[in-house]
Order: structure tokens, then sequence, then C-alpha cells
């Protein structure tokens, strides 16, 4: 982690970030088209949750992964720059450091708005080339926007909380995660979602280390009690909040009935998502709290191994979850 | 080697360090130490920018040799006089202060006609500034050592008999480090403990004054754990300075001890507006 005094190496790091800020307009061949017939995720071989699918069916099952993801990662983008002041505003007011680190805060805003702006674009994009309508594609992909979830993470940064830079930590991780996945399947997937993806992930490489850093600033001036209390409650409050999103989203997808016949695509992912349907609720939590592709690493905040480092260097408490399995990730049947 | 020198102000002596070419057209630095300390404490800085400026660093009342209590009129006054007599007049000046220091550096920027271009406080402020502090429990409670000071049998009685414990005190809590010259201070600097009688009563005075918005550009150099003065905000700053920059150290109230490296290049930084300016010439 890098050190939040080092104004020097702070200075270098912004110095890099501008300088390899990639432009929305010009550093992404939006003119390419989506390929219908691509993968946009690798998927696991085989599922409980969706078994024996034909060749079509897994790569809708993929292109809806696709969405779910990109839709998540603009919108949590979208509400981190709405919850800016907040969590990160009022902070660097009341401990300013160092004007680098302000500096850098504006940058992370900077990409994290352009990112949300670039996974929407695709998603219309998206709907555009699969003659959807845009909004009855978003119906049914996550969104957050005025949600309850939006208040209870204000009000926690509002009383000294770190609980949304918990969750910028994982999901910055996750998306990187995401990527990692992604690369070993260049030529299987739509280019165009490659591409967005590889320029998103060669951003959050580089500005990843940002997340930590504020919490790294709460750690070393936040005061007891309040320290006390938040190190305890904000991890599991950001799993807590994260998980009931993640689900509330995932429920959206019954929304597809209503919309079957309008598209060829809405019926079959319809026809793929009622697969679920065989399942048991019980069976159905499991299988996507250990072994749903993207899902389950999107509920599982605390998986990935510098979120662990994080949690034991602040002696924060996260909730006891099944773990998660080891997913083999294909792109073909 | 430091050359001491004194001018005549008020019938008394105005002791401080010069290291000065009034020849040579360079800008004034004038280095004001806190307390426990006296102005040989400000050595590094002073080595660091001695071949920049012209160095002015008095000594606070009572600190040394300097017996003469001054006010903070008195001591707008002897700088005027120190830079007349050395013809520095209309030079650009840069203050820089540490602790109690910066309370009369901060009057310095405020009523003076002097020429100057940039302040730097390292963990200290104005007056103004402090008295916005009056009601916050945290700084109360930091500053309450300051009541005892108003007493004068407590004062000689500290100064008498616990002189060597108040520097462990302090010097501990200040994050000094152990090899520190500042441990090998004389107790007679401890004789500046007075000066917190005059700046209770100039920060009750304060309360009821206005005092505009300074504009001089202003650093605040503070270390994280000190812990007899709040780390400054953003609200706090903005209330007082037009265009103020707040860097925090991972140090202590003696950070220009502890941090001397990367004070001093934080100081460059902040003065490099100095050295590129081409009239002036470097020895």
């Amino acid at each position: 982690m890098l050190n939040i005094y080092d104004e020097e190496r702070l200075a270098k790091k912004l110095s890099v970030q501008q300088k390899h800020s990639w432009c929305i307009e010009t550093d992404i061949n939006w003119n390419q088209g989506i390929d219908h017939s691509q993968f946009l995720l690798p998927i696991t071989k085989e599922s409980k949750l969706f078994p024996k699918l034909t060749t079509r069916e897994r790569v809708v099952l993929s292109q809806l992964m696709g969405l779910i993801v990109s839709a998540s990662i603009s919108e949590l983008e979208a509400i981190s720059l709405k919850l800016k002041k907040p969590t990160w505003e009022r902070l660097m007011d009341k401990y300013p450091i160092n004007p680098e680190i302000r500096e850098l805060g504006e940058q992370f805003y900077i990409e994290e708005a352009k990112h949300s702006q670039a996974f929407q674009r695709y998603i219309k994009l998206f709907a555009k080339s699969h003659e959807l309508e845009y909004d009855e594609l978003r119906s049914f992909l996550p969104q957050t926007r005025n949600s309850l979830i939006e208040k209870i993470y204000k009000f926690n940064s509002i009383l000294g909380g770190r609980a949304m830079w918990w969750l910028m930590c994982a999901a910055e991780e996750k998306s990187i995660l995401f990527f990692k996945y992604l690369k070993n399947y260049q030529n299987e997937v739509d280019p165009l979602f490659y591409q967005l993806h590889k320029c998103h992930f060669e951003e959050e490489v580089r500005h990843a280390s940002y997340a930590p850093m504020m919490l790294e600033i709460y750690d070393q001036f936040s005061h007891w009690p309040q320290k006390k209390i938040m190190t305890k409650v904000d991890f599991i409050l950001a799993e807590v909040l994260n998980m009931s999103w993640t689900f509330s989203q995932l429920i959206k997808l019954g929304k597809l009935k209503k919309i079957k016949h309008k598209s060829e695509f809405y019926t079959e992912l319809y026809s793929v998502v009622q697969k679920i349907g065989n399942s048991s609720p019980f069976e159905v939590l499991y299988e996507l709290f250990t072994s749903t592709p993207y899902v389950s690493e999107m509920l599982h905040l605390s998986e990935h191994k510098s979120i662990k480092i994080l949690l034991e260097r602040y002696n924060t408490t996260n909730m006891p979850l099944p773990k998660m399995n080891q997913m083999e990730l294909k792109c073909s049947v | 080697m430091f050359c001491v020198d004194a001018i005549d102000l008020k019938k008394n002596r105005f002791f401080f360090i010069k290291d000065v070419n009034p020849q040579a057209k360079r800008p004034v630095a004038i280095l004001l130490h806190g307390f426990p300390d006296d102005a040989f404490g400000m050595n590094d800085i002073i080595q660091d920018l001695k071949t920049d400026y012209n160095i002015i660093a008095p000594f606070l009342p009572g600190a040394g040799v300097q017996s003469f209590h001054f006010s903070f009129e008195d001591y707008v006054e002897a700088i005027s006089l120190i830079l007349k007599k050395y013809q520095m007049q209309g030079r650009d000046v840069l203050l820089i202060g540490h602790d109690i220091g910066c309370f009369y550096n901060h009057e310095l920027a405020c009523s003076s006609e002097l020429n100057i271009k940039k302040v730097v406080h390292f963990n200290g402020l104005g007056m103004k500034q402090y008295t916005k502090r009056f009601f916050n429990s945290a700084q109360f409670f930091r500053s309450s050592y300051v009541l005892l000071a108003q007493f004068s049998f407590i004062r000689r009685f500290m100064i008498s008999f616990l002189s060597k414990q108040f520097f462990k005190v302090v010097y501990t809590l200040s994050g000094v480090k152990k090899d520190s010259s500042l441990h090998s201070n004389k107790k007679d600097i401890l004789e500046a403990s007075h000066l917190y009688t005059y700046l209770f009563k100039k920060a009750i005075l304060s309360l009821f004054q206005n005092q505009k918005k300074n504009s001089i550009p202003t650093l605040f150099l503070w270390g994280k754990e000190d812990r007899f003065l709040n780390i400054p905000n953003r609200f706090e700053v903005d209330s007082v300075y037009h265009n103020a920059e707040i860097r925090i150290l991972d140090g202590g109230h003696w950070i220009i001890d502890s941090h001397k490296d990367q004070v001093i290049r934080v100081l460059n930084k902040f003065i490099s507006s100095f050295q590129t300016k081409a009239n002036y010439e470097r020895i």
C-alpha cells in the first residue's frame, strides 16, 4: 500500500495515471459494433442452476452475465460519484493530508465517471444492435439510483463510517479479476466488450490503491469510540447491503416473463432463466453463493486476497458465508 | 556557527541570529522558533535556506539571550528596524514559524507593510485561527497546560525544580528523537513560558476582533501526532486564509526535528517561486 504521507510517490502516481488515461471516444472503437454470436463472459462448464444448456443458450446466458457485470460496474461507479461529497470530500476537508491525495481522488472520480459512462454506452449499443428498447433492457439489469441502499451508505459515511470504501475496494478487485477471466478468451468473446474491459482494467489497476488509502486515512485519523464501532460494523454493513442489492437485482429477472415475446433475445433469455425454476429456493441460494460465476464473486466481498489482507490489517469483522467453489470458466460447451 | 546580533528597541536589546549579506539581492527569510526552544532550533532550516536567503532568526521573549518581553507590535517594529539596518527594505520576505512563533509571524504577516510573499507554519497557527478553536473540547483539553502557565508560581516551580522532567515530557510527546540536540537545551529557555500569559490575553481579545482573511500564500506543515494542537482542517483554514495549503506528516509536534528531510523537501517545493526569480543572486 502507498504511504499516504509520501507526497513524492503520490505525485508520481498521479502523473502516471494522467499520462496513461484513455479517452472514451478515441481509444475504444465503438464503430465495430457487437457480435451477437459471441460470448461476453466465459461461464462454467456445468452448473446445477443451468443444467444441459445448448450452445446458443450458453451464449445467451453469457451475454446476460456480461450485461449484469457491466451494469453493476456502471451503477457502482455512478453511486460512488453520487456519494463523493459525504464519503470523500468531507474526509479530505477534515483531514487534508496533502494536495496530492486530493488530486489523486479527483482523478479517481474522473476515471470512475468515464467507466460508468463507457459501460452504459455498451449496454445502449447492445440494446440497439439487438433491436431492444434500452429502458426495457435496463429494467431487469442492476440499478441503484435513489435506492435505500444509497441512503444507508450516505448515512454511514456521515456517522464517520467507511462502508462505501470497503465496497469500492472489493469492487475494484472484482473488476480486475473479471478481466483476468476474460483475457484467456480474447478471441471467443465480443471484441468490443473485450476492448472495453481491457481499458477499464488498465485504469482500475492504476487506481486500485486509492480505496485502500482511504481506509488507511479512516484508520489513522478517526478516534475512539467511532473507530472501534465502525471497524466492527463497516465491512459487515457493506456485505449485507451488497448481498441485498445483488439479490434484489437478480429478482428483477422475473420481469422477463412480461417481455419475452418482444424479441428473440428475450425469448431465449427467458427459457434459460426458467431452468432455474426447476431448483428449490435453498438450492438456488446455495448455488448463487458457491458456484455461480460472477454472482458468487459479487456476493463474497471478503474472498479476494487483498481484501483479506486489509481485513486483517484493520482487525475488521466479516460475515461467515459458505465458501466459493473453484470454477472452471469456458466459452464453449 | 551563527552570528547573534541585536538592535535597540524601546531601551531594550532585541536579539536575533543573522546570516545576512546585504549586497546580495536575496530575499529575506525570518524564522521564529517555538517553545521550549530557541533560535538555534531552526538550524536545519537555516542551513538549507542560507544560500538563497538572508536569514533573520529572532529569539522569543525569555528564550536564551532574549530578556526583552516584546509584544506583537514590538516584533513588527523590530523586524522593520532589522531590515532597515541591513538595507533590505522592500525585499521579498518569507516567514517561517514553529509552534508559538507562528502567532508572532501571523501578526507580522497581517499588520506589517513588509513585502511578505509566503508564510510557513510548522505545527502552529495564527491567533484568529486559534480562537476559532476555543469551543472545541479536544483542543481545550490539549491546551489545558496554558491555564496552568498563567500562574507565575507554577512557572517558577517548574523552571526551578522540574525543568528536566518538563523537557522530557514535552519532547517525548512531540515525537523528538532521542539523539536530538533539543535534549541538550538549558533550563533558561523555559523563561519563555511567561509568554503564555501574554498570548492568553491576546487570544481573549482576539475573540472580539474582526480580522480580514489573509491572502498571503501560507503552508501549514503539521505532524499528525501533535498532542498540543489539533490538526487544522480545510473549513477552519479557509475561514482565515484565501490561499493556504495543508500538509500532514507522520510525525508529532516537532516535525522539524523528527522529519527534517521531508520538511525541507516540502518547504523547498512550496517556496520554489523565490528561487526562480531572476533578480536574485545566488551566492
